[in-house]
C-alpha cells in the first residue's frame, strides 16, 4: 500500500514504462503538451489579429491565407480559435485547481477525522449532487451574471465532490495503517500525519482525477459559453465561438465546425493521458 | 424488510427535499437587487405594490420567517409570477415538461437498446476487433460536446442531404394528416436532437458502464462456481452473468437524471425544442428570476426522485442491499 503510494510520488521507472507503452497516453499527452504549446505561442503563431475586424472580407472560407476562414465581421478564424483556446484551457485548469484544493481540503477533512464531520460534509456531498448541474451553473450565472472569474468560481465551487470522495477513501484506508499509527505513536499531530504521512501516499488517485477532471471542466466552460452564458464578447472561448457562428452556420459551416474539433480533440487528448496515468499509476483502478 | 428499507429511503428524501429548497432560497438573495428583484422585478414601479407583494410573501420579515413563508407557498404550488409573461412560474414549468419527456424517454430507451447487447458482446470478446472498435467508438464519443454534435448533424442530414428537419417538435400544417404520417413527422423531428444529440452520448457511457459491470462479474467467484458444476456457457453467461452485470445499470440511469436534463437543454436549445431547458435558458437571459429558481427546483426534485426510484428498484432485484 504504502509502496505504491510512495513510488507514485517519486516517479517509480516502472510506473513510467507502463505509461511509455500506452501508445494512447503517450498520443494524448503530446497533443496536451501541443495544445498548451499553441496557447502560449498564440501570437505568434498567426499573423492575424483575433479582435481586428475586416469586413470587406467577412464569411470567407478556409483558404491559405486564412486556414480557417473568417468569421461575419472579417476576423480570421484560425486567430480567434488559438486565443480561444487560450481561455478555454485557462478556465478548465483554474476550475480544477479550485475543485482540487476544496476536494482534497474537504475530503481529508472527512476521512481523517470521520464522524460527525464526515456525516457533515458528504451529506453536503449529497445536497450539490441533488442539482443538475447545468441548471445550476446557469442559474448561479443569471444570480451573479456571467464573467470569466466567476465561470471559474461557479465550476470549480461544485465541481469538487468527485475529488472529495477520492480523498475520503484513501483517507479512510490509510489513517489506520501501520505507519500512520507508529507516527501517531511517535507523537505525531494531526497537522503532520494527513500533510506528512497520508496526503503522499493518496497522490495517485488524485493525480488521476485531476486529469480526468481538466476535460470535464472544459466541457462545462463550452456548454456554458455555447448557451451564451459562459464567455461573452469581447472575450472568447472555444464554446462562444460555436455560439457566434450559431446564426450563419448553414452557410458558413467553417464557424462552428472548427471550434468544436479544438475542444474534441483536446477533450479527448486529456482523456487519453488521464487513462494512461490511470493505468500506469493506479493498475488496480483500471476500468 | 423491503417495505421498511423503502419506508426509511422515502424519509431521507424529506430532509433533502427541504435542504435544496433552503440552499435555493438561499441562492436568490445573490441577485443583484436581492429578493425584491427576484420576485418583483424592475417593472413594479409603485412602492406600495412592491411592499404588498413583499408582504404576500412575507419577504419583509426576518430570514428564518422569511424562509418558511416562501416554503409554504411553494408547497401549495405558488412559485411567483413569472416577470415577463405574468403568469404563473409553476404553470409555466409544468407545461414544458411533456415536451422534455418526450426527447428524453424515447432517447435513454434506444441507448439502453443499443449500449446492452453491445457491451455484453463487448466484454465477452474482449479485445477482440468488435470490442475495440466500440470501445474507441465509445470513448470518442464521451469526449465530443453533444451540441458539436448536433451541428455536424444538422449539417450533414438537414442542410445537405435535406432528409431531416431542421427544428421543432413537428411541421407546422401537414397537409392531410393522418395518425401514421403524423408520427412519422415527430419521429422525422426526434432523430437528431433525441438521437444524436443526446442518444450518442447515453450510449457511449453506458455501453462503457455495460462492459465494465460484465468484465467485473465474469471475474466473480460464483460465475467460476457456475462453470465447475458443468452448467453450459450458456446458462453461465444468459443466466448468471448477464442479471448481476445489468444490476448497475438500473441504479446508474436512476442517477443519471442530471445529467439527462442538462444534456436535454443543449438538445433543447440546438433544435428549438419547446422543453423545460430551453424555457430556463430563456429565463436566465430574461432575468425572468422567479421562473429560473422554479425551474432550478422542479429539475432538482426530478434529481431527487429519480435517485429514490433508482435505489428502490435496486433493492427489489438485489436483495442483498436491504440488509445494509
Amino acid at each position: 500500500m504504502s509502496e505504491r503510494g510512495r513510488s507514485a510520488v517519486s516517479g517509480g521507472s516502472s510506473q513510467w514504462r507502463r505509461f511509455g507503452r500506452n501508445q494512447r497516453a503517450v498520443v494524448g499527452g503530446l497533443l496536451v503538451l501541443a495544445f498548451m504549446l499553441a496557447s502560449a505561442l498564440a501570437p505568434w503563431l498567426t499573423p492575424h489579429d483575433p479582435i481586428r475586424s475586416n469586413l470587406p472580407r467577412r464569411l470567407e472560407p478556409p483558404s491559405w491565407d486564412h486556414l480557417m476562414g473568417t468569421d461575419s465581421l472579417g476576423r480570421d478564424m484560425f486567430a480567434r480559435i488559438l486565443q480561444g483556446g487560450r481561455i478555454s484551457l485557462m478556465i478548465g485548469l483554474l476550475a480544477v485547481a479550485v475543485a482540487l484544493g476544496i476536494g482534497v481540503g474537504l475530503g481529508a477533512l472527512a476521512g481523517y477525522y470521520g464522524k460527525l464531520l464526515d456525516s457533515a460534509i458528504m451529506r453536503f456531498v449529497d445536497l450539490l449532487l441533488a442539482f443538475p448541474t447545468l441548471y445550476l451553473y446557469i442559474t448561479l450565472v443569471a444570480l451573479v451574471g456571467p464573467n470569466i472569474g466567476v465561470l471559474i468560481l461557479i465550476m470549480g465551487g461544485l465541481g469538487w465532490t468527485g475529488m472529495a470522495r477520492i480523498v475520503r477513501a484513501e483517507f479512510l484506508k490509510l489513517r489506520t495503517q501501520d505507519y500512520v499509527e507508529a507516527a501517531r505513536a511517535l507523537g505525531s499531530g494531526d497537522n503532520r500525519i494527513i500533510f506528512r504521512h497520508i496526503l503522499p501516499n493518496a497522490m495517485a488517485p488524485v493525480i488521476v482525477a485531476t486529469t480526468l477532471g481538466i476535460p470535464g471542466m472544459i466541457l462545462g466552460e463550452s456548454a456554458l459559453s455555447f448557451l451564451g452564458l459562459g464567455v461573452l464578447p469581447p472575450q472568447m472561448s472555444w464554446g462562444s465561438l460555436v455560439n457566434d457562428g450559431m446564426p450563419f452556420f448553414r452557410t458558413a459551416w467553417w464557424l462552428p465546425i472548427f471550434p468544436g474539433l479544438a475542444i474534441f480533440l483536446c477533450v479527448l487528448s486529456f482523456n487519453f493521458l488521464g487513462d494512461g496515468l490511470r493505468d500506469a499509476l493506479d493498475p488496480r483502478l483500471k476500468s | 424488510m423491503l417495505r421498511g428499507y423503502i419506508a426509511r429511503r422515502l424519509l431521507m428524501t424529506v430532509p433533502m427535499l427541504l435542504l435544496i429548497s433552503f440552499l435555493t432560497f438561499s441562492m436568490m438573495h445573490l441577485a443583484p437587487g436581492g429578493l425584491s428583484a427576484v420576485f418583483i422585478g424592475a417593472r413594479v414601479r409603485l412602492e406600495e405594490d412592491r411592499i404588498a407583494i413583499m408582504r404576500h410573501y412575507g419577504l419583509d420579515q426576518p430570514f428564518h420567517i422569511r424562509y418558511f413563508r416562501w416554503l409554504g407557498r411553494v408547497l401549495e404550488g405558488d412559485f411567483g409570477y413569472s416577470l415577463r409573461f405574468r403568469r404563473p412560474a409553476l404553470d409555466m414549468i409544468v407545461e414544458r415538461i411533456p415536451a422534455t419527456l418526450q426527447l428524453t424517454i424515447p432517447s435513454i430507451l434506444v441507448s439502453v437498446a443499443v449500449a446492452i447487447p453491445v457491451g455484453v458482446l463487448s466484454a465477452l470478446r474482449q479485445y477482440s476487433v468488435a470490442d475495440n472498435l466500440a470501445t474507441v467508438g465509445a470513448f470518442l464519443f464521451v469526449s465530443t460536446p453533444s451540441f458539436f454534435l448536433g451541428i455536424v448533424a444538422i449539417l450533414i442530414f438537414s442542410v445537405g442531404l435535406g432528409w431531416l428537419p431542421i427544428s421543432g417538435m413537428s411541421t407546422f400544417g401537414l397537409r392531410d394528416p393522418t395518425t401514421l404520417t403524423l408520427i412519422v413527422d415527430r419521429l422525422r423531428h426526434l432523430v437528431i436532437p433525441g438521437g444524436i444529440v443526446l442518444g450518442l452520448g447515453y450510449t457511449a457511457g453506458l455501453l462503457r458502464y455495460v462492459r465494465g459491470s460484465m468484465l467485473d462479474v465474469l471475474r466473480q467467484e460464483y460465475i467460476r462456481t457456475a462453470r465447475a458444476k458443468g452448467l453450459s456457457e450458456r446458462v453461465v453467461i444468459y443466466k448468471h452473468a448477464l442479471r448481476n452485470s445489468l444490476l448497475p445499470v438500473v441504479t446508474i440511469l436512476g442517477m443519471w437524471v442530471p445529467y439527462i436534463l442538462g444534456g436535454s437543454m443543449i438538445a433543447e436549445v440546438i433544435s428549438a425544442w419547446p422543453g423545460m431547458g430551453r424555457l430556463a435558458v430563456d429565463a436566465v437571459f430574461g432575468r425572468d428570476y422567479p421562473l429560473v429558481m422554479g425551474t432550478l427546483l422542479l429539475a432538482a426534485s426530478m434529481t431527487l426522485v429519480g435517485n429514490l426510484l433508482a435505489d428502490v428498484s435496486y433493492s427489489l432485484l438485489d436483495p442483498r442491499i436491504r440488509y445494509e
